[in-house]
């Protein structure tokens, strides 16, 4: 098998972050057109696919094939570059390891045996009644204000509005956007999921510089929110399962 | 106790939250002989109250319970009935043996002897008033209490063969012989662990084990699983000497069924036709109800700080983490999975 490729040091720490949110180790497909991953977190409550085509890269050549990889080395290594750096990535099959170098360092890190990786999770198939699409920042400021009230926030649709909104003991705060604060939305049905602040908090922090993301809500449903990175060239689905309002 | 699969049987050392939303079939009396085995104060002594009633198990069943909830985990305690006829030998000198290790502790913690803790725990005994107690405490606990025919492992491997739960929890690895599909080992005692009369932590993580899987790696049949565990001597029957498991899977791997390792080895095993059968069609129920309630707080501080002594601030303490993680309300994927 054989996987060599240069990337710019950003678009590589931004996708493994997105990863790396959810899960400790995970198993990556190697393809001529690109790499992709899909990955559930020990609890089954949350769901992270990505993908990132060789247009992504400054370099690539790969067959097919698997690889697992440690993310928490991963994103340690890569926390080393500058910004500006060039990752070089190079599989050698016969010592299972991967090679990384940047700025004339270079790492060479053991592959995780697939075998014990969890197995790939089974998706979902949703049918959600409500797609809005709006800029990152707005869901990430959400989640920070729910934050400070509450360990939960709800997100639903009221008529033309888009809101978030999370209750603690004493104190509570909304968020609405209205159509016109939004990129898009459209609703052919009622939407009102609560989710966990632990997990969508983490899941946010791949957001900040995203202009542009997809959510899809319903009515005590997952959440599925969609974007890209890498200007285009990878995407990252996050689904998460909601809580139950009592 | 138990058949002694462990060095051939292959195990995953996995995370506890790995086992969040799954229904766990716990084996009720193993955990209760753990907890009054290893819940004991530095010379042996197990936890009691004012009227000398025991109570190391409560405090168990309270704190350890209450861990397993907080991950997410949906207990189930399965007890066992009337034990089967033939594993009467069996108890006759399992109580022999407990009689002996008190009479041994109580002299090793008059004269204060470092194993008097060994000694101790080796004398652990289960007798009704603890049984009922710790039905009591769960029952207001919230957390259901199924009651077996006879065997706790088979009932509860029923359950996992069932579909209503996800996996049996137990130290012994008889729930394999029952058939379950999944065994979690060291369910109660995960965490950071201080070895007895030693000055060691050992950090103690869930293992799972998976029934096909271990067949399939053995290239072996449930039945000569069973078998296996015959030789090597199960809760029925002492085992051959001198036959481990790993001679014993050689044996059943070359001649199919244990009579052939038997006659091989000119030894004998007393009813292993009726304990073979007692593994594959063991005394269960399939009329049982799993409900978690919330927790009854006031019942529960009556119970364990009027009757047994328990320190209400720290009983308050865990009833609120008990409470909190009780309203478990988040769902996982599993539930919109094709």
């Amino acid at each position: 098998m054989v996987f060599r490729a240069v990337i710019d040091a950003d678009i590589l720490k931004d996708s493994i972050e997105a990863i790396s949110t959810l899960v400790d180790e995970a198993k990556f497909k190697l393809g001529p057109e690109g790499i992709s991953l899909m990955a559930v977190d020990p609890a089954n409550v949350a769901m992270v696919s990505f993908e990132l085509s060789s247009n992504a890269f400054d370099s690539y050549e790969s067959t097919e094939g698997e690889i697992g990889l440690d993310l928490v080395k991963l994103v340690n290594v890569l926390g080393m570059a500058k910004s500006s750096d060039k990752v070089g990535l190079e599989l050698n099959e016969k010592t299972h390891k991967l090679s990384i170098s940047m700025g004339g360092l270079s790492y060479t890190l053991s592959l995780l045996d697939l075998s014990s990786i969890r197995k790939e999770p089974k998706v979902p198939t949703l049918d959600l009644p409500v797609k809005a699409t709006l800029n990152g920042n707005d869901l990430r400021k959400a989640v920070k204000a729910a934050e400070t009230v509450s360990d939960h926030i709800i997100l639903g649709v009221d008529g033309d509005v888009l809101f978030m909104e999370a209750k603690g003991d004493t104190d509570q705060v909304r968020l609405g956007l209205t159509r016109d604060e939004l990129i898009d939305l459209t609703a052919s049905g009622p939407a009102r999921s609560l989710f966990s602040l632990d997990y969508l908090s983490d899941m946010s922090k791949s957001l900040k510089k995203v202009n542009e993301i997809t959510i899809h809500l319903g009515k005590d449903y997952p959440i599925k929110i969609n974007f890209t990175i890498a200007n285009g060239h990878g995407k990252v689905g996050y689904l998460l399962a909601p809580r139950i309002e009592s | 106790m138990g058949a002694d699969l462990r060095d051939i049987i292959e195990k995953k050392e996995i995370e506890l939250k790995e086992l969040f939303g799954k229904t766990i079939a716990i084996d009720a009396y193993n955990t209760l002989y753990q907890f009054l085995s290893i819940i004991r104060q530095p010379d042996g002594t197990p936890l009691m109250d004012s009227q000398g009633s025991i109570t190391s198990h409560l405090s168990g069943l309270l704190y350890r319970t209450t861990n397993l909830i907080e991950s997410g985990i949906k207990p189930v305690f399965v007890f066992d009935g009337k034990p089967p006829e033939f594993k009467a030998q069996t108890i006759k000198e399992r109580a022999e043996i407990r009689d002996a290790a008190e009479k041994r502790w109580i002299m090793a913690r008059t004269l204060g002897e470092e194993d008097a803790f060994k000694y101790a725990q080796a004398s652990s005994k289960l007798n009704s008033q603890i049984i009922g107690d710790a039905k009591t405490l769960l029952g207001y606990m919230g957390i259901p209490c199924i009651q077996a025919p006879s065997e706790g492992e088979a009932q509860a491997a029923f359950m996992a063969i069932n579909g209503d739960a996800d996996a049996v929890g137990s130290q012994d690895y008889d729930a394999l012989l029952f058939g379950a599909p999944k065994l979690v080992r060291n369910l109660t005692i995960t965490g950071r662990r201080k070895l007895p009369g030693k000055n060691i932590y050992i950090d103690i993580k869930p293992e799972m084990l998976e029934l096909n899987s271990i067949l399939d790696t053995l290239n072996i049949t449930s039945k000569q699983l069973i078998d296996i565990a015959m030789l090597i001597g199960t809760d029925y029957n002492d085992g051959i000497k001198g036959i481990g498991p790993k001679t014993a899977l050689k044996l059943i791997q070359k001649h199919g069924a244990i009579e052939g390792a038997l006659a091989e080895l000119n030894e004998s095993v007393e009813n292993f036709d009726t304990i073979r059968e007692s593994f594959l069609y063991p005394e269960i129920t399939s009329t049982y109800e799993i409900d978690w309630e919330k927790p009854e707080e006031a019942l529960i501080i009556k119970f364990l700080c009027d009757q047994h002594d328990f320190s209400e601030e720290r009983v308050e303490k865990v009833l609120e983490r008990l409470i909190e993680a009780s309203a478990q309300k988040q769902k996982t994927l599993d539930h919109w999975s094709p």
